[in-house]
Formats: C-alpha cells, structure tokens, sequence
C-alpha cells in the first residue's frame, strides 16, 4: 500500500509537466502506461502482504477430528479469521458451525497457532480478513473431508517406508517443523515414523504426539542430536499418556508388525461413555397435587373475598392476588436457571495423561450456553467457537454435552512396574483393574500391587468404561475426573502382554 | 365516593361473578391438564397464558358489546370489574410462569392483559353500537365471537402482528402493544369524556345511537 501510495503521488506531480509539454495523443499513451505500471506495483504490494492459513497438520485436515490450524501472515493489519463449516446433510439440512480468531498482524512475520475441531463437513469456508480487505480466502468441498487417521513420516526418503502401511492408509509427509507441541493437534493421527534421516522434530512434539494417542515409531539408530527422543522410548517401548512410543529396527517389516499390534483406545467412544448416563437431571416441578390444591384454595378465597368483602374486598383481592404471584413465584420457581455438570477421563500411561472431559448444560429457559474453553458437542447442533470459547445456542429445558479440546495433565494414577501408585494429594476410591477386579481406595502417595478382587465395577460409569479399555488397565475416581492408567506396553517394565 | 364502590358492587353482581368463578375454573383445569406430574419440562404457561388472554379479552369484548349503551358510570365499573379479572388470574400466570421459564419476559406477560382488556372493551362497545345501528343486536352472542375470530384472521391472512391475543400472550409485540394502547387510551376518552345526554338502555328494536 506504501508503494501503491508514493506511485500516486508521483503521479500528480508529473501531471501538470505533462501538460505543459505534450500533445494529445502521447500523453494519453503515457497515461495509460503508467496506469499499467500502478496496477502491476499494486499487485506486487499485495503479494507483499503475504497470508497464509493451513488446516491439519502439514495441510492434511482429518474430518471428525481436532486439527492444528495455523495462519502465518506477513507485513499484515490485524486480521479476523473466520472459518463456516456445514456439517449437516440431506435430511437435516444445513448445521453451521462458525470459529473466529483475532490474528495479531504487524511488520514481519505473525504466526498464529490454534486447535479446533472439525466435523465431517459438506463445505468449509474461510476468509482471513482485516479491516479494510480480504487477505485470503478458500474453501473445501466434503470430497476433502477424509476421515481417515494421518500416518505421519517426518523423513528424508519417506517413501522408502510407503509399503510398511496398508494401501488404504492416509500416508503423509511432514516436516519436523510443522510438528506442534499440542496433544490436541495429534488427535487426527495414528502413527508417527521418525527415521533421523531429515531434521529433528522437538522431544514436546513428539512427546505430545504419543500423548495425544499416536504410535510413535523411532527407527533404527537415531543421530546424535535426536537423542532426547530415544529417551522417550525408553528401554525400547514406553506409554506416554494415550500413545506410546518405541523404538523399532530399520526394516519396514517389522514397522508392520508394529503398527498391526498396535490397538489404540477409542477416544470418541470413551467420551461417549463419560455422558451415556445424563450428568444432569432437569429439576422436578412441585408436585401437581399440592398446585392444584393451592390453585383451588386461592381461587376460591378470592371469589368470597370479592363477593362478600364490598370496597374493602376489592383491595383485599388484590392484594391476596399479590401475595399469592410471590409466593407462587418463590415456590415454584427453580433454584437455577442452568444446571451445569463435568466429568473427565485421564487417560494416562507414563506420567503422562490426556484429559478427555465432558461438560454437560441444561438450560430452562432458551439461552446460549457458554464455555470458556475450546469444545464441541458431542450431538450435531450449530455452533460458535474460538479461542475465547464456545457458545452453543440450546432451546429451553434442553441440554447439550461437550467435549472440551483434549490437553495433557500429570498422571496421578500410575503403574510402578506391576503396582499401582496414587501419586495425587487425593485418595483414590473404586480403584478397579480390568481383569482383576476391585482394588478398593489408593490413599494419596500409597502404592501396592495389584490383587484379584470382586470383578464388579463401583459404577455403572466405570462399568462402561472397563467394556473399552484394555486387560489390565486400572480406572478410579477422583471428584469430577475418573483416572485411568493404560497397562505398560508390551517389553516395557512390568509390561504383561 | 371512592371510584372502586361501583367496581366493588359491580363484581358482586351475580353476573359477574359467575362469569369470574367459571373463568378461574377454566384456568384451574388448564392448569390440572398441563402441570407436569412428573420430571421433565414444564409446558404449563404456554397453555395458561394464552388460554387466560383468549378469555379476558373475550370477555371484555363481549362486555363492552354488551354494554355499549349502558351509561357511562355503569361502562367504566364493568371496565374496572374487568381489570379485577386480570388481577384475580395475575397468580396462575405468575405460577405457571415461574415454573416453565417461557422466552416472553415476565414484564409482558404481566402488563399485557391490562392493556388488552380496556382495548377489547372498548372495541367491544363499539362492535355493540354499531351493531345497534345496524339493528343487530340480537345476534350480539354471535357477533362477538366472529368479531374476534375475524380480528386473528385479519393478523393471519396478512401476517400482522397486531390484534391476535393468543399470538401476543406468548412473545413481545411492540404493534400490538401500540394498538392496545391507542385502543385503550381512545376508550378512556370515550369512557371518561362527559357527555350531553347518556345513553338509554337499547331497546330491543336496537336503536341506541
């Protein structure tokens, strides 16, 4: 715009020599070739002001999955990026979800990171705008909604491991850098292949990676400054919060064999299973007869009143009409007007755990239910979101579940080797090991090994949940959160399998 | 003489309050059909609330035809009479309310029917001298109920939002509100405006302009 600027100044100030010195048709060429020149340097201003706005990791969007969403913007005003994304379908008909984010703009370089949640879509929208123009813009048709989980290869000949995955798989190169450091961004992956052939991803990055739920492959003997990552693995293979992480030779076979073996847990349906049981109940009206019994009462006194109370009946109707509203009112009205419960389910392995929580919203009267964090509901409902929050608009005396973005927590509830640690301030009650039944209550810093007891869950909440996890993993409950710590993998410590 | 003696001896007229006592059973049943016996939401107030409109405002038109050569004095007490109505029924609506948590705000719910009484009455005074004029009025029984369902036609067929007061019961209507209170404020006028001579009792050949 600076440039497109000095070139209209210019301009005008040539003009009146133009005019002084120059006949008709040749000034009007030289006017022409100087629009021409102005309408080149204004395109070039443009492209100057570079915007570029990625969906999923490398650019590769899982549908039905948190995705990194990543704008990176150059010499640009502040901007507003907003994303519309229609997830209905024939028969419902059009579901809007809309995500807003104030991008920081400025001289040089701006990034600006976020993770969000996208459904399975018929067409995404998006335009990246400031306040005087649009600095980019595109859309996705439902052809580009895959739902299919990322296999990610950060390597220098990625395609030399292309026959280590199944020809359906979604096999994607990614640079070390477009790793983020964010459980949330893997939620879409399966595997992650690091080979030490191209540069080295962060240990956060992987870390998160395996934490959000992927299998993260090292092969072979990584170089020297990869070093941190063979920490990670451990003597060979090692849980980290929903993953894990191992270390595999360089031979594409046995990355089959590992990526057969590998079963992760089925997130969705674990959060599913948090709010198979509503959290919260609607309240109970008072009970009809007592209503009735009141509504007869007044209505009779009033008519006495007015029918044998003459001028001063007529004052005492109203007010026993008055007093009648008020107490009706304070009787009859719920305590709240919006009932709010959460539940979250720490999955963990490691040290490490992934909070997989779930709010649930009944609302009496018509109203938008706000989060102040990242979620989506788990039914298929119009909605607004953005780094400020969620908002849902839900009809009176109805609720709506949410799954909150997925982050990582210590783990509280752990394996040592083959004993069970409460490392929270907390005791731990219901402790229960799928295979091995109840384990009774982990007082805080407690630790003991795991004994066969009553195979019947506390719950039903823990019931449901035992149906999808592996043999071996131990689930108890915390206030508000039900912890869960994934068995050691197999060759790890303690492992069994 | 306090202005609500001739209320008060209005309402103790049998008429009256037969028509209050059954007018309260009415919406005492409506309340028996719809308070929920058990868990989940309560619908009640969109039941009542429209329910108890409907009536108050066809009962103040079929008071206001029918009282449309009744003297003044006796006009204004039937209004206020009327008024009492909207109070006396105030605590079901209240209640109901309360319980369901409606989008139409309380404030509505609680001051439209004072304006939709006196609006009604005084088209239903109207309604009765023109019906007198037009030496009908032995069919006054019949015309209020067709005015009324031809007021709602008329918001119906042209998508208006202005005389319907089962539509208004239930959410904000700012047209409707200005009608009522131009409908009420003209009824003050006609009602409270000393006239020259009153008006006789009509006859039944109807003549009672």
């Amino acid at each position: 715009m600076l440039v497109y600027s000095g070139q209209v100044d210019a301009l005008s100030q040539r003009g009146p020599r133009g005019r002084r010195g120059g006949s008709g048709l040749p000034r009007l060429l030289g006017c022409a070739a100087w629009l021409v020149v102005l309408a080149l340097l204004g395109q070039a201003a443009l492209a100057e002001s570079d915007a570029r706005v990625t969906f999923g990791l490398g650019g590769n969007l899982v549908a039905g999955a948190w995705n990194p969403l990543q704008v990176t913007v150059r010499d640009a005003p502040p901007s507003t990026l907003s994303l519309r994304i229609d997830e209905g379908d024939l028969v419902m008909g059009p579901r809007i979800v809309r995500y807003r984010a104030a991008v920081p703009g400025g001289r040089g370089v701006t990034v600006f990171d976020d993770d969000v949640y996208i459904p399975p879509f018929q067409n995404l929208t998006w335009t990246l705008d400031s306040a005087d123009r649009v600095l980019a813009s595109g859309s996705l048709g439902a052809r580009d909604a895959d739902g299919r989980p990322l296999q990610v290869v950060v390597s220098a000949d990625p395609g030399a491991w292309r026959a280590a995955f199944d020809a359906n798989a979604r096999f994607v190169d990614v640079a070390a850098s477009q790793l983020p450091g964010r459980a949330a961004a893997y939620d879409g992956v399966a595997s992650l292949l690091v080979d030490g052939t191209a540069a080295a991803p962060r240990s956060e990055a992987v870390a998160a990676a395996a934490a959000g739920g992927a299998d993260v492959l090292l092969i072979g003997q990584l170089p020297a400054s990869q070093a941190g990552l063979d920490r990670l693995a451990g003597s060979g293979v090692s849980r980290l919060g929903a993953g894990q992480v191992q270390r595999l030779p360089a031979h594409a076979g046995a990355v089959k064999a590992a990526l057969a073996s590998w079963h992760p847990q089925d997130r969705a349906a674990l959060v599913s299973a948090l709010v198979a049981a509503p959290l919260v109940h609607a309240p109970r009206s008072a009970p009809q007869p007592l209503v009735l019994s009141l509504a007869a009462a007044y209505a009779l006194l009033v008519v006495l009143t007015l029918r044998f109370g003459g001028t001063p009946g007529v004052v005492a109707a109203v007010a026993l009409a008055l007093v009648v509203s008020l107490a009706g009112w304070r009787l009859l009205r719920p305590p709240q007007p919006v009932l709010s419960a959460s539940r979250t389910l720490m999955l963990g392995g490691g040290g490490l755990s992934l909070a997989l929580g779930v709010e649930e919203r009944l609302t009496l009267p018509a109203a938008t239910v706000n989060v102040g964090v990242a979620a989506r509901p788990l039914s298929v409902l119009p909605y607004r979101t953005g780094p400020d929050g969620t908002h849902v608009p839900v009809a009176r005396w109805h609720g709506v579940a949410l799954a909150l973005r997925p982050s990582l927590s210590p783990s509280v509830l752990r394996f040592d080797g083959e004993r069970l640690h409460n490392a929270g301030p907390a005791p731990l009650r219901h402790v229960y090991v799928v295979g091995a039944g109840d384990q009774g209550t982990l007082e805080p810093g407690a630790s003991r090994p795991v004994r066969p007891g009553e195979e019947v869950a506390a719950s039903p909440e823990l019931d449901r949940l035992t149906a999808l996890l592996p043999t071996g993993s131990a689930l108890a409950e915390a206030p508000g959160a039900i912890w869960v710590a994934l068995p050691p993998a197999a060759g790890q410590d303690g492992g069994t399998r | 003489m306090s202005p609500l003696v001739p209320v008060a001896h209005r309402i103790r007229s049998p008429d009256m309050l037969q028509v209050l006592a059954l007018f309260l059973m009415v919406l005492f049943f409506i309340l028996a059909i719809r308070w929920p016996s058990g868990a989940g939401s309560n619908e009640a107030w969109f039941g009542l609330a429209p329910t108890r409109i409907a009536l108050l405002t066809l009962t103040a038109l079929g008071y206001g035809a029918a009282e449309a050569a009744a003297p003044r004095a006796r006009r204004l007490a039937t209004a206020g009479a009327l008024l009492l109505f909207v109070v006396a029924s105030a605590p079901f609506d209240a209640a109901s309310y309360a319980a369901s948590y409606p989008a139409a705000p309380l404030w509505w719910s609680a001051t439209v029917p004072f304006l939709e009484v006196p609006a009604y009455f005084t088209m239903g005074v109207g309604l009765g001298r023109l019906a007198a004029r037009l030496r009908v009025h032995t069919f006054l029984a019949l015309l209020v109920p067709l005015f009324m369902v031809a007021l709602v036609w008329l918001d119906v067929r042209f998508g208006l939002d202005v005389f319907d007061p089962l539509t208004a019961a239930v959410h904000v209507s700012w047209p409707h509100a200005a009608v009522m209170v131009a409908l009420a404020a003209v009824g003050g006028v006609v009602h409270l405006r000393p006239r020259g001579r009153e008006l006789e009792p009509a006859s039944p050949g109807g003549d009672a302009a």
